[in-house]
């Protein structure tokens, strides 16, 4: 592989720097190399480097996964979205550090209130995301619940400088019978997440109950009731 | 694995099935019996135990689930629901939450979780359903049955994403049992689109009220009676969905 081999150049000469005097046309060489390889490190990596989570691309790709099985083995799944509630703010306050900081312990929290199963992820600059596989709406509903109290009840920065964070959450559960696509399921929570947000934040939208909870059973139809007449008067003779 | 055992219409012989069926399964599977009418207990009372810790605890007073677990004296366990607990009749989401990431969490150790759950089509009723990956549906050869039957498939699969479906009759002879089967499947066929499975018939068995009176479970005192051996049968027909629902399990984590 292309970075194995890279990385073994890159060895070989660091071995060879005590022995031989480099001119500073090659030491530029092997320094664009091992740039080059970063960034393609980088590129390929599936985690946030700042929070430890899983990155954007990462997280998009499990998305698509998980609407593809659902739709496959009919389970549901669950998806948080997570925005930092006037995040610029803590940054313009007290400096960017303070600010990644924050962000580190957010990751921290949210790896401590998921099961392993989970999937947090960094979705943007101050927004997280968390799949949670084979999850109802109770469950993911009482999951981002118990998030929300934790980090509004953590204490960030030091002890003479304290800093409290709230965030926006916007919950919903995948089914697969609508056959939504994993980008409009996305821009779904999006939207509720938009709404918390709208609300006046450190909210959850939407705000409690099941959604389908509150779709009136609307029975059966008369056609169907007719049909379903024919299971019981039908005739032994038939058999 | 979950499955649920339901019924829409009430008395139909969930709870005295679901207890046979834990026990004939109990021996070569790890099997936990819920009582998921959750404020209104009805498995405890079928085998004339006193739980002294119930889902209420675990629920209203942040107990551990494995805390209300108690041992059925059959071979399979059980987790009691609370007797006349208004607070349980209609859980609130919370309580939903916590209950729902106990029950996974004592999936992994039990080979099988079996919900009994309470009659109509209530929020709770239509969460287990949504919960388990198989509803297995109790019929008895009469209109109400039938038509509650059906209405309950509807909502499952409709609004709750719920496509796997056993039939079982109860309270009817074998021909009575498909009869009712073939019909009522091809209604589902039609407007649903969904072919559920058929796992057989339970006769009416004297010998089965008998031992709702005794409150001990049918199994284990007269397998050869004919309401024992059509459970036991259907125990069978269930068996090949557990490897598969494994395998399923083993693929995607
Ligand atoms: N196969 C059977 N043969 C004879 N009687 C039966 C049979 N199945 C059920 N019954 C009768 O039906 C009654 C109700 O059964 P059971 O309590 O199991 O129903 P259920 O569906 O759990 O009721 P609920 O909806 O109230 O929880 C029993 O007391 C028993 O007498
Ligand atoms: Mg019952």
């Amino acid at each position: 592989m292309e970075i194995e081999r890279k990385l073994r150049e890159i060895e070989a000469f660091l071995e060879a720097k005590t022995q031989k005097n480099l001119s500073k046309g090659e030491l530029w060489i092997h320094l664009e190399e091992l740039y080059q390889l970063c960034k393609e490190l980088y590129e390929q990596a599936s985690i946030d480097f700042l929070t430890g989570l899983y990155n954007r691309r990462f997280f998009e790709k499990e998305l698509e996964l998980c609407v593809e099985r659902a739709k496959r083995e009919r389970c549901v799944f669950s998806l948080i979205l997570m925005d930092l509630d006037h995040f610029k703010s803590i940054n313009d306050r007290f400096g960017h550090l303070a600010g990644d900081e924050v962000l580190k312990g957010v990751g921290k929290l949210i790896r401590e209130s998921i099961r392993k199963v989970d999937i947090p992820a960094r979705y943007g600059g101050e927004e997280f995301a968390i799949l949670l596989p084979g999850t109802s709406f109770e469950g993911a509903f009482s999951a981002a619940w118990r998030l929300k109290k934790k980090l509004r009840e953590y204490q960030f920065g030091t002890e003479e400088k304290p800093i409290r964070v709230t965030a926006s959450i916007g919950v919903g559960t995948y089914r697969p019978l609508n056959g939504t696509s994993a980008q409009e399921f996305l821009s779904e929570i999006d939207a509720l997440l938009y709404q918390a947000k709208e609300k006046g934040r450190d909210l959850i939208m939407p705000e409690r109950e099941s959604p389908t909870e509150d779709k009136a059973l609307e029975g059966i139809s008369f056609e169907e009731r007719q049909a379903l007449k024919g299971v019981w008067s039908y005739d032994d003779k038939h058999y | 694995m979950m499955i649920s055992i339901t019924s829409g219409k009430g008395g139909v012989g969930k709870t005295s099935f679901a207890v046979n069926l834990a026990l004939a399964l109990s021996p070569e599977y790890r099997v936990l019996l819920v009582d998921a009418d959750l404020g209104l207990a009805n498995v405890d009372v079928m085998l004339s135990l006193a739980p002294q810790v119930t889902v209420r605890h675990v629920l209203l007073e942040g107990r551990s689930i494995k805390a209300a677990i108690i041992k059925s004296g059959y071979g399979f366990d059980i987790l009691p629901a609370a007797s006349g607990v208004v607070e349980l009749v209609q859980p609130d989401s919370e309580m939903k939450g916590a209950l729902e990431l106990g029950l996974r969490e004592l999936d992994n150790e039990y080979d099988l979780l079996l919900f009994d759950t309470g009659a109509g089509i209530s929020p709770v009723v239509l969460w287990f359903n949504c919960l388990a990956a198989y509803s297995l549906v109790l019929y008895t050869p009469e209109p109400t049955s039938i038509t509650d039957a059906y209405a309950l498939i509807k909502v499952l699969s409709r609004d709750y994403g719920q496509k796997n479906f056993f039939l079982l009759a109860n309270q009817a002879s074998q021909k009575e049992g498909e009869q009712y089967y073939v019909h009522l499947t091809r209604v589902i066929n039609r407007y649903l689109g969904l072919s559920p499975y058929f796992l057989g018939s339970v006769p009416k068995d004297p010998e089965l009220e008998r031992s709702i009176r005794l409150q001990r479970p049918l199994l284990s005192f007269k397998r050869e009676s004919k309401a024992a051996q059509a459970i036991l049968k259907v125990g069978e027909e269930l068996k090949p969905f557990f490897q598969k629902e494994s395998l399923k399990a083993a693929v995607r984590f």
